[in-house]
């Protein structure tokens, strides 16, 4: 392990210790039914409370792992930050990733169920991912022409095939 | 024995109509392509299919979900072999001989090694299926809501310790998946637990939308975020294999089936830990532990006869116990809730030919991998020319219509979404997907049976730790959270040696 994940570890325990306890608050402040004459270790908080629990205790071990060997390697020689390349193809990954998402979470959270007509949302969402992400070396790729009718017809079809089917076999009101 | 060959029988000619065997055959080509696609996941073509065959018959369904399962997971071998790339999870240990076989100029031969292992690992999984379940079905009929606590506890710890690398990341996935399946109305007195007022979430997060957010989206922005160079395929000749192949091996075969099944049966594991065991157990006890890594047949028979063998021994527990032996079975299983089969101990009770028309559904996929493994393999291959920008986005646009369809609701899309992305995150650091997706379907068993129990007891705890296989279980689940972080076993050595210092002072200096 390098120590940018012993970092993350133990971020990710101060974020796994802070929902737990959040978690135990919210089971504490349930009601526990007592008008209802239930008896109190069945009422509706206490799994919860003990899955907080465990939150906690797994963060705290997290933390401390990561401490300790944070601790260990401050001065240890051979751990690096990462060489100017590597930051390049990271940062590659990150925009990769990003144009992915901004894309899927625009057209399944926000545009999605805006009116706008499901075939051909969904042929525009097909299109621009296909042209858009096309190149392994470039972000957001410069497509050839070939390649934007090849993703054109791509759209096009599988766009046409989903909404026929799930609109006239599965019967479903499309958004 | 006698009733279940002739449940079996009617299983297996209730089938015999043309919908049933092209959908049987149809799933089992389609698990193909996507096991052959690297990137595509066994759980994801059957999360994915689980919402394309909601409106069949259960035993159709359920016949397809089965096939594209299996199919799947016979599937990655080719591209293991091909290209060095392991199609699924379950098959990178056969790219150790496999691939090396192919650049020897034996690829074609290699393909016929995998058939067979993948072929004869299933159906000695089908007999222990068929065997075993009844068997395993009855002893569960004993079972309290003791046993099923721990039971269901176990599958989350033992999967969190062996699928991920680190096991509290595995552990604390798990746990998450625990407390998702709790938002929502509770089982026992419709109390909604964290709904914040939302009627949607007073409801509950749609087990298939959370699923297809796990496995759909989070793998879609994987693969996307990956270089990937478009592969070029080897050259190959004929993929039938020798009957030599079988019979020189035919040791390891059964040895792999029997670790396979056994593997499939642990709560939670899967087929790659199944391969991989496999692999390692054929190269302890063969003649020629030196040919391994370079090109060994035995080594590709093993892994690729554990790996489908691990199959129908998911789903052994799955039906039996509701337990899913693996994420791939936890999916299958939520399917089977889906369409109205009631897994668990009252399954060989109730509906006892379910368990043979599962028996039948496997038996039908391996003759499927049968033949399009033999005859059907430059096809497959052209699969993996498709790029993933054009692949990736119609798998998404799958994931949303198929969240949609589900209840015609959008709250579905954003939930798959906002798993989806979560998921994501999470394998980034090193959180695996499989023991969130375990909590999740074992949510509601673990919570109904731990109040239940409490119930029956008066609030004591101690029968949890009392009753017989109650003490075994709640021991297991313990010994895998002290053997397994490093900070519990430093304080028990520091405890043990504390404790010696105070009783022996003179012995704990020397």
């Amino acid at each position: 392990m390098n120590a940018k994940l012993f970092t993350a570890d133990r971020i990710g325990g101060l974020i796994w210790f802070v929902f737990g306890a959040a978690v135990v608050y919210g089971s504490w402040m349930m009601d526990r039914l007592e008008s209802m004459n239930i008896p109190p270790s069945t009422a509706p908080g206490v799994v919860p409370a003990l899955q907080g629990i465990g939150f906690i205790i797994f963060a705290l071990i997290l933390m401390f792992r990561s401490e300790k060997h944070t601790i260990v390697n401050t001065y240890a020689p051979g751990e690096t930050d990462a060489a100017p390349a590597d930051n390049r193809q990271e940062s590659f990954y990150w925009k990769r990733i990003l144009l992915s998402w901004g894309l899927c979470l625009a057209y399944g959270a926000v545009l999605l169920g805006s009116g706008i007509h499901y075939w051909a949302l969904t042929v525009a969402f097909l299109f621009l991912h296909a042209i858009l992400l096309d190149d392994t070396e470039q972000v957001p790729a410069r497509p050839t022409l070939r390649r934007v009718i090849v993703a054109a017809v791509m759209a096009l079809t599988i766009a046409t095939i989903v909404t026929l089917i799930f609109r006239y076999i599965f019967l479903v009101r499309l958004p | 024995m006698f009733d279940g060959l002739y449940m079996f029988g009617i299983a297996v000619t209730g089938y015999l109509t043309p919908v049933s065997l092209g959908l049987a055959f149809g799933a089992t080509l389609l698990g193909l392509l996507a096991g052959c696609m690297p990137g595509l996941s066994a759980t994801l073509i059957i999360t994915l299919l689980t919402t394309l065959t909601l409106k069949m018959q259960p035993n159709q369904a359920i016949l397809v979900l089965v096939c594209a399962y299996n199919g799947a997971i016979y599937g990655g071998s080719r591209t293991a072999i091909l290209l060095n790339i392991p199609g699924t999870a379950a098959n990178a240990a056969a790219c150790l001989d496999g691939y090396q076989l192919a650049r020897q100029g034996q690829a074609g031969r290699a393909m016929g090694i995998a058939t067979t292992g993948s072929v004869l690992g299933t159906l000695f999984g089908l007999i222990c299926l068929a065997l075993f379940t009844p068997m395993l079905g009855e002893i569960a009929l004993s079972f309290g809501a003791f046993e099923f606590f721990w039971l269901a506890l176990l599958g989350v710890v033992t999967s969190g310790n062996l699928v991920a690398v680190d096991p509290l990341k595995g552990w604390l996935a798990g746990l998450l998946g625990l407390f998702v399946a709790g938002i929502g109305q509770d089982g026992m007195y419709a109390y909604e637990r964290f709904s914040f007022g939302n009627a949607d979430l007073a409801g509950g997060f749609g087990l298939i939308p959370v699923l297809v957010g796990a496995f759909g989206f989070s793998e879609v922005l994987t693969v996307m975020s990956e270089r990937f160079a478009r592969p070029k395929i080897m050259e190959f000749g004929s993929a039938i294999p020798r009957i030599r192949d079988v019979i020189v091996y035919w040791r390891t075969i059964i040895r792999s089936g029997v670790i396979g099944v056994w593997i499939g049966i642990l709560p939670g594991v899967g087929e790659d830990m199944a391969a991989w065991s496999s692999y390692a157990a054929a190269k302890r006890l063969s003649k020629e532990p030196e040919k391994f890594g370079k090109g060994s047949i035995e080594g590709l028979m093993a892994a690729e006869t554990g790996d489908n063998a691990s199959v129908p021994g998911g789903i052994i527990p799955a039906l039996a116990l509701a337990i899913p032996g693996s994420a791939p079975c936890a999916v299958l299983l939520a399917a089977m809730i889906i369409h109205g089969v009631q897994a668990g101990p009252m399954l060989m009770v109730e509906n006892p030919q379910f368990v043979y028309d599962v028996v039948a559904m496997v038996l039908f996929s391996t003759l499927g991998i049968l033949f399009f493994g033999l005859f059907f393999i430059k096809p497959l291959l052209k699969i993996t020319q498709i790029p993933r920008s054009i692949l990736m986005p119609i798998i998404f646009v799958l994931c949303v219509i198929g969240s949609y369809a589900l209840a015609s609701r959008l709250f579905d899309v954003y939930t798959m979404l906002g798993f989806g992305t979560l998921i994501f995150i999470m394998r980034q650091y090193g959180y695996p997907a499989a023991p969130f997706v375990l909590g999740l379907v074992l949510g509601d068993i673990l919570d109904k049976n731990l109040r239940r129990g409490l119930v029956l007891s008066d609030g004591d705890l101690l029968p949890f730790f009392t009753r017989p296989l109650s003490a075994l279980l709640a021991l297991l689940v313990l010994w895998t959270f002290i053997t397994n972080v490093k900070t519990i076993n430093d304080l028990m050595v520091w405890g043990r040696d504390a404790l010696w210092a105070r009783v022996w002072p003179k012995r704990s200096t020397t």
